[in-house]
């Protein structure tokens, strides 16, 4: 009986998703493993987890794609792809009209312009540093003791954001300590924090050029505080999925899927 | 050539050209022979052999800047900080003599670092013409060469006559020959050697005996001329860029391990170091200034005002039918950064997909870099 079965697992620095994808084109399941240092065995458990909650054993499994930094790390893959195409053939799924994606992961941002067709025309992504990544995102929660899930909703609270000068992630953590000692409320500054991504974010989308509709993935698209500030610096509407984390996983599960047609020829 | 002989001469070049200082010390000792570097791009070293000297090319090592750090700015390129952190470490004191042309303010600026710097060696600087067109400019480049020789001559306790610098010239060619032999032949199969064997072959070739190197490399290119087959898999690749320094051995292998193959170049480690030969009939001196003046090598730090480094850049690229172009380009390398957005747009204009890579001679983030390479060839 043909293995109909194609699995995407993509190992971010930060979580590793896995998405099982059906002969027809359908999410049997996915699992996020996150909130850990991303090794080997946390990918495999993300694996695991979405097999036993889509009822898919592992022998069924016909072709399987990793992505994501942690690509070549893990040794069951048939085939390894790297995010941005992931990401993009993802987003294509999810949105068919979109032509460009805004991605900002663990400690990846990416911009990723696509053609008519759906393919990856050109793309940019941060090369020096992981300023405005979730990381950032992380350690600016953890300077201000605020939950990671609520600083959107906080930051649509503020009334006046003060400008965080630094993208550094240790001089914006200092920066943000001051801003706290000096009374400057906790909404206004989480607002600051994502004006400053939204900031850079733009720069990036600006070197591979802004067409709509635009789709945004990631952990990070969980914070409508960061999308908001994104649509008004960008001027346009931003789609964000139901689970934006898993659009890379989503995209590799597609390609292994290609694969599986391949091999039936 | 057996492959116990290649891997000797490989391992030859390779000890040469991975640590060329040490390599250079302990040869002047061995040798005697007085040594004497130029910086990278455009200078005749036909000039320096002809002395009775062993010209080389100074090229970039990977020793961190600590104790040049202050002589020149943080925003100068990797090389020009590097080789003035090398001076200030004492691991060039061996050299009896630096050449040091304008082919940027950095480089221009290194020089009279290293004069300050030296002072028992002889540090010179030469001025040649920077737009190559100008009705005088045959009349000042050889002016320039002769005034030069004068300093060569110094450092070397002798003349330099025409017959030395004939002799010189066709010793150059043919090693020139012999490299252009090895780019066409991997051209048509990369899979003959990796880009980063070429490069070592390259590298060892500016700093080694080039009689020696001569011999070597043409046992080398008889044995890749004798291997068949023409077939590869893969991207078709052309680099481009890095004006003066040689790219970072990790970035060129990610390039090939993620399934690219560098099919044609206009590296100055490259095919634009050997891609013209000197005229071996006339005047010399005119020869040598002549190839400089050749403007069909297009470079912006010697400008022809007519053959444009971007749209030579899209007929090279398209001639060799590369699927995309690879661009590394020097932080702070001011002649690049301003012909890239050209370079940028002409590409684009033509439809010929580019990446460019910023390289830095400090750390950088080799990962970041593979997952950008390797969706570019996904990409294509």
């Amino acid at each position: 009986m043909p293995k109909e079965i194609a699995v995407g697992v993509d190992i971010g620095s930060l979580t590793a998703k896995t998405v099982v994808v059906d002969g027809d084109r359908r999410i049997v399941s996915y699992h996020v493993v996150q909130g850990m240092i991303v090794d080997e065995e946390a990918a495999l458990q993300s694996l695991e987890r979405s097999l036993q909650d889509g009822g898919v054993g592992r022998e069924e499994v016909g072709f399987l794609v990793t992505t994501g930094y942690g690509r070549t790390m893990v040794d069951f893959g048939d085939k390894n792809l790297t995010e941005i195409s992931c990401h993009a053939r993802g987003a294509r799924f999810l949105l068919p009209s979109v032509r460009t994606v805004i991605d900002i992961g663990g400690q990846d941002s990416k911009v990723i312009a696509l053609d008519p067709q759906g393919r990856v025309a050109n793309f940019s992504m941060n090369d020096k540093c992981a300023a405005g990544t979730g990381r950032f995102l992380e350690v600016m929660a953890q300077a201000l003791s605020v939950e990671l899930s609520k600083m959107g909703e906080l930051s649509l609270t503020s009334a006046s954001p003060p400008a965080i000068s630094s993208m550094c992630t240790v001089f914006a953590e200092s920066e943000v300590i001051s801003l706290r000692a000096r009374g400057c409320p906790i909404p206004d500054i989480v607002a600051g924090i994502h004006e400053a991504i939204g900031r850079r974010m733009t720069s990036l989308v600006k070197h591979v050029g802004l067409t709509e509709p635009v789709l945004m993935s990631g952990g990070v698209a969980k914070n409508q505080g960061v999308v908001r500030v994104l649509e008004r610096l960008l001027g346009v509407k931003i789609t964000v999925p139901g689970e934006p984390q898993i659009v890379g996983a989503l995209g590799a599960g597609l390609f292994a899927l290609d694969e599986l047609g391949k091999s039936r020829g | 050539m057996t492959v116990e002989g290649f891997q000797g001469t490989m391992a030859r070049f390779n000890e040469v050209a991975e640590s060329q200082y040490d390599w250079l010390r302990r040869w002047k000792e061995e040798h005697g022979v007085k040594i004497v570097g130029c910086s990278p791009m455009q200078f005749p070293e036909e000039l320096i052999h002809a002395g009775g000297m062993l010209p080389v090319v100074l090229q970039e090592t990977k020793e961190t800047v600590t104790e040049g750090l202050y002589r020149v700015h943080p925003f100068f390129c990797g090389i020009t900080r590097n080789v003035v952190d090398m001076a200030a470490k004492g691991h060039l004191d061996f050299f009896d003599g630096l050449l040091y042309s304008n082919i940027c303010i950095q480089n221009a600026n290194a020089a009279l670092t290293l004069k300050q710097m030296l002072p028992g060696q002889r540090v010179a600087y030469v001025q040649l013409p920077t737009s190559v067109n100008r009705k005088d400019a045959m009349a000042d480049t050889v002016r320039e060469l002769e005034k030069t020789k004068g300093v060569l001559e110094e450092i070397a306790g002798c003349e330099i006559d025409d017959a030395a610098i004939a002799h010189s010239i066709a010793l150059y060619n043919g090693q020139r020959s012999l490299m252009r032999k090895m780019h066409e032949l991997c051209g048509r199969n990369p899979d003959l050697l990796t880009f980063g064997q070429r490069q070592t072959i390259v590298i060892s070739g500016m700093v080694m005996p080039r009689e020696e190197h001569t011999q070597l490399l043409e046992q080398v290119v008889k044995g890749l001329g004798e291997k068949t087959g023409e077939g590869f898999g893969g991207r078709r690749i052309f680099l481009s860029g890095h004006l003066c320094q040689a790219p970072k051995r990790e970035i060129l292998d990610i390039i090939e391990e993620v399934g690219g193959r560098i099919v044609d170049d206009d590296l100055y480690t490259g095919y634009r170091y050997y891609a013209l030969d000197a005229e071996t009939t006339g005047s010399p001196m005119e020869a040598l200034a002549r190839r400089y003046l050749d403007p069909s090598i297009p470079v912006p730090t010697r400008s022809d005002g007519k053959i444009r480094w971007d749209k030579h850049l899209a007929e090279k690229a398209e001639t060799c039918k590369a699927d995309g172009v690879i661009v590394l380009l020097a932080k702070y390398c001011e002649p690049h950064l301003f012909s890239y957005p050209f370079i940028k747009r002409t590409l684009a204009d033509r439809g010929i997909p580019h990446l460019m890579i910023e390289t830095e001679h400090e750390a950088m983030s080799l990962e970041g870099i593979r997952t950008r390479v390797q969706a570019f060839m996904e990409m294509l």
